[in-house]
């Protein structure tokens, strides 16, 4: 930071003091060596001798002048304007006639502050800015203002305000972009503080050119700060729940598409099984009536009794000789071959063939 | 004799000295004579005066800085506000500037500092604070420049270049309650955020469940309707295969029935001797002749 900040050395108004003092000192010590040296000549002869090497020294050592590079030095004449030199060795009236200040004006100044403002909604916004500068013209520099870089920093400080105190404070802290690049809303903005700031300084003379303003940082106050942030984790968080919705959802349409296909597939196998049947049934329907067409009643008989034959091989079987007043204990455990314990004369039921025996006997017993 | 002359000499060289002065650039000299004013000198360079009766007195004629304390004024809206500023400032007569300050800078801007508060007063209170945060800051001080440079002028000889607002601030005592505002608003802010975040997030659930949802229905409708073509080609199917002989497909049917209802062997089946099926059963006789 040093290299560029403003009041190094060059602008010292003590400078070409300090300079002219040393020579004095210079002097002085000659001086002493001098009179020491012809002290011994004595009288008015040997005063004017001093006096003599006094002035030539002084004419030497202030004849000239060495201006270092990236500086002019501007010559003046008795206190009026002679003329600029640039960088290097020159010679000049000696002093008090021509004194040289050497300003540097292909250096880049810059100067950083931080000011706190109001927004146009009233909101108070702290802001790091930064400017940069050049001296275009050094007369105008030093014979205009005094002071002309803290006139820069007073009147970036007006300018700033000035521009940011037309915002309002949403606008200027999402300005600020995601801090990689500056958005182009901050851009205009640092612009717009670099014109207003140029403008103020020509209206000054001062023989400054602003090259660059830029906002370091735009943030609310500390006291406030929290509440900002929170303003940004809830950014956060909603983008988290809608992230986290969608984690949540994405298998719901997959899920369902899946259904949908089972649901097809199903019905797709109903379908065909309900068509495979009605034609195997309807099939061996045509079987059987080209056999009933060739025999009817024989076929019909046939198929009657097998039907029988099939229904009362598999059940238990009562013969009723009565007229249907009396009823007929009959035991019901075919289906797990208990024997019936509690009725006289009956063995097994297992088999269909005694017990129909044994029902027919009992049947006609009463 | 020549200690004499030497002494001549240096006082004649003391006097001469004393008879010139120089104004540097950016300069204006008054010449005092017993501390009256004879005249001002503006040009640069070497000048020439009476020895040791005149003395010379430089002023700078450069643009000058005053830096205003912040003073509390209240807006046309009676809200309170703390305004800094500067003033840019030039000798602009330096014989009546030395008569009302004695050339001094200090002094100049104590005298100057209440010209300006009150010119700055009358713009702040004839505005609003939006007005005097988001005015234009040229027009704004415009005024304030006019008025306090015509009375600078007369009073004290100094022209008044600019004046600024570096700063508007709420004074101490209401930036408490601003803080506590901007801190209720963030506050709403991240609630309605969080709100619109649960929102948003409840929406893309109950897409997601529509969708799901609108699937799944088309998906039974079109099974239904798949399973009703079935019934319907089976119908067709069954229906073409017993019309052939309805009254066939009706015994048919009916032996198959009587097999499912009561073939499972579950209960007892009671049977007349003389049912159709007994007829044979005692009796090996040939049936009777039916029809």
């Amino acid at each position: 930071m040093a290299w560029n900040e403003p009041g190094n050395g060059q602008r010292d108004p003590w400078n070409k003091n300090k300079r002219s003092a040393g020579g004095k000192s210079g002097l002085e010590a000659t001086l002493k060596d001098l009179s020491k040296r012809f002290g011994k000549l004595g009288g008015p002869g040997g005063l004017f001798t001093i006096v003599g090497v006094f002035i030539l020294a002084w004419l030497l050592m202030t004849s000239y002048t060495v201006i270092g590079p990236g500086q002019v030095g501007v010559v003046q004449r008795f206190g009026a304007y002679a003329r600029t030199v640039g960088p290097g060795f020159h010679l000049k009236l000696p002093l008090p006639v021509e004194t040289v200040q050497p300003v540097a004006t292909s250096r880049v100044r810059a100067m950083s502050d931080q000011i706190r403002m109001l927004t146009r909604d009233e909101d108070i916004v702290a802001v790091d800015f930064n400017v940069q500068y050049q001296v275009t013209d050094p007369q105008k520099y030093l014979f205009n203002a005094r002071d002309p870089d803290g006139t820069l920093n007073e009147a970036a400080q007006a300018a700033v305000s000035a521009v940011i105190g037309a915002q309002q404070m949403d606008d200027i802290l999402t300005s600020q972009g995601d801090g990689n690049a500056p958005a182009p809303a901050l851009t205009a903005l640092q612009q717009q503080v670099r014109d207003q700031l140029q403008h103020t300084l020509d209206a000054y003379d001062c023989g400054l050119r602003v090259t660059d303003v830029s906002f370091q940082a735009i943030t609310p106050p500390q006291e406030v700060k929290d509440a900002f942030d929170d303003v940004n984790a809830a950014r956060q968080d909603r983008q988290g729940m809608i992230d986290q919705a969608h984690a949540n959802t994405s298998q719901e349409v997959p899920l369902a598409n899946g259904d949908a296909k089972r649901l097809a597939a199903e019905a797709d196998a109903y379908k065909s099984e309900r068509v495979a049947r009605a034609q195997g049934d309807a099939e061996r329907f045509n079987l059987i009536l080209k056999e009933y067409k060739a025999a009817p009643d024989v076929t019909r008989r046939r198929l009657w009794l097998e039907t029988m034959e099939d229904i009362l091989h598999a059940s238990n079987k009562v013969i009723d000789g009565s007229d249907g007043r009396s009823v007929i204990n009959i035991t019901n455990d075919h289906a797990d071959s208990q024997p019936a314990t509690n009725l006289p004369g009956v063995g097994t039921v297992a088999q269909p063939a005694n017990a129909l025996g044994d029902d027919a006997d009992k049947g006609k017993q009463p | 004799m020549k200690t004499t002359a030497a002494i001549i000499i240096v006082l004649a060289l003391l006097l001469g000295f004393n008879s010139l002065y120089t104004v540097g650039e950016g300069q204006s000299a008054l010449v005092l004579q017993f501390g009256k004013i004879l005249r001002t000198d503006k040009q640069p360079g070497l000048h020439v005066k009476v020895p040791l009766l005149q003395q010379a007195l430089t002023l700078d004629d450069r643009i000058l800085s005053f830096d205003g304390q912040p003073e509390r004024y209240a807006t046309s809206d009676k809200q309170s506000v703390n305004v800094d500023f500067y003033v840019k400032w030039r000798i602009a007569n330096p014989a009546d500037y030395y008569r009302a300050t004695g050339g001094d800078e200090l002094q100049a801007g104590q005298r100057l500092s209440p010209i300006i508060s009150n010119a700055l007063r009358g713009i702040v209170d004839t505005r609003s604070l939006q007005q005097l945060i988001a005015g234009n800051p040229g027009d704004l001080t415009a005024g304030t420049v006019q008025q306090s440079n015509e009375q600078a002028q007369k009073t004290l000889g100094i022209s008044v270049v600019d004046v600024r607002i570096t700063g508007i601030e709420f004074p101490d005592d209401i930036k408490a309650a601003v803080y506590k505002r901007m801190q209720t608003e963030r506050q709403q802010q991240a609630a309605a955020i969080r709100a619109d975040g649960k929102q948003e997030a409840e929406a893309i659930k109950a897409d997601a469940d529509r969708q799901a949802q609108v699937i799944r229905a088309n998906a039974e409708s079109d099974a239904d309707k798949a399973k009703g073509e079935g019934d319907a080609q089976a119908a067709q199917i069954y229906a073409q295969a017993y019309a052939q002989d309805p009254d066939f497909f009706a015994f048919y049917r009916s032996l198959d029935a009587y097999k499912k209802a009561f073939g499972d062997g579950k209960g007892t089946i009671i049977l007349k001797p003389d049912s159709e099926f007994l007829r044979y059963f005692g009796n090996p006789a040939p049936a009777p002749a039916r029809h």
